[in-house]
């Protein structure tokens, strides 16, 4: 059975996880790390937006800047996410692009990706399914969110879990555009995520993490061994974190 | 909506999938594009390929505009919640405004 590589780097601010996740995609795509899975959470908590979106139109930057919120652009697509602190697990897996498991289109690649996570969902007794183009879904509402990425010869996705939401501190947060409200025809957010809280009151996030391990392991017939970012990933994942994910030029691009 | 700056701006939701935001500017004449730009939580693959689009589409003639973006969208490129037709009707419609 082949053995991936799970990393558990805890807390981080928003500009050092991303620099993280790219920093492993550097070295997975060039062979010198193994294929991996990693669990992280936000502190302090933050806003992320997708690389297309303008931090502007998407975010309430005073609204950010008040609560002491980070604000970050990510190397992937999709939309902006609020990672609170204690209330998700995020997750990120990387191979190399030239993987089996991939296919050429991204659209699938999503649904091969994501199984690990319904599979995890599953093992906590909540009735999760793939949506596409990227959710995971209870009962019709989203409780997981997922982007893909392929650069340097290396496929990163990344994505949320909601643990538990607060709705009102979200959109206080986020700029929603109204289109896509009125496409959904529901009126109220409630009715369209959900979040492991509220089908399950009595686990906690160690649960979570726990039983999405179980569901990685589960849906790709592997084996995730317990490890460390490499010194080359320390330092790459630094650099970044000041030539990247800190600075305005990138946050602010769009 | 028409800004005082003359940028034309729209978004379309595009069924099951995302949904894309253009900022537009045309020439006088209301009929060559002078500056656009994208926005929204679709995806593209490679992402940098986006600004590629946005510069090869200046000073494009709005007539030219469809076979210009399906020769963008070679086998290279993969846009995802997106379709390269829904970029043209959000630009045919924006400029429609003008008119």
């Amino acid at each position: 059975m082949s053995e991936w590589r799970l990393l558990l780097t805890g807390e981080h601010n928003a500009f050092s996880n991303m620099a993280i996740d790219e920093a492993v995609l550097l070295s997975v795509a060039n062979g010198t790390s193994p294929t991996t899975v990693r669990f992280y959470q936000w502190s302090p908590p933050a806003v992320s937006i997708g690389y297309f979106q303008s931090m502007n139109e998407e975010v309430d930057v005073e609204a950010c800047k008040r609560h002491g919120i980070d604000m970050v652009r990510r190397i992937t697509g999709g939309g902006a996410v609020f990672h609170d602190k204690m209330k998700e697990i995020t997750y990120s897996i990387v191979m190399r692009e030239s993987d089996p498991m991939l296919s050429k289109d991204i659209r699938e690649s999503y649904g091969v990706l994501c199984s690990g996570i319904v599979r995890g969902l599953k093992r906590l007794g909540i009735d999760a399914e793939f949506k596409a183009i990227n959710d995971i879904c209870v009962g019709g509402k989203k409780i997981s969110g997922s982007a893909h990425t392929r650069r340097y010869g290396g496929a990163l996705q990344h994505g949320t879990i909601l643990y538990d939401v607060d709705l009102k501190l979200m959109f206080s947060l986020l700029k929603v555009p109204s289109e896509k409200i009125r496409d959904k025809l529901i009126n109220s957010a409630s009715e369209r995520v959900t979040s492991i809280r509220a089908a399950r009151n009595d686990v906690d996030l160690k649960d979570v993490e726990r039983a999405m391990i179980y569901g990685f392991e589960e849906a790709f017939g592997i084996r995730l061994r317990p490890g460390e970012l490499s010194e080359g990933e320390k330092r790459d994942a630094k650099r970044l974190e000041k030539e990247r994910y800190e600075r305005a030029e990138w946050n602010f691009k769009r | 909506m028409k800004e005082p700056n003359g940028i034309l701006k729209g978004s379309k939701k595009v069924e099951g999938g995302k949904l894309i935001k253009c900022d537009l500017s045309l020439d006088p004449s209301g009929s060559v594009i002078r500056e656009v730009r994208f926005t929204g939580d679709f995806f593209m693959h490679p992402e940098e390929k986006l600004e590629e689009l946005e510069g090869y589409l200046a000073n494009t003639h709005l007539s030219h505009l469809q076979e210009r973006v399906s020769a963008f969208f070679t086998k290279d490129v993969q846009v995802v919640g997106v379709k390269p037709d829904d970029i043209c009707n959000l630009i045919f419609e924006l400029a429609a405004k003008v008119r």
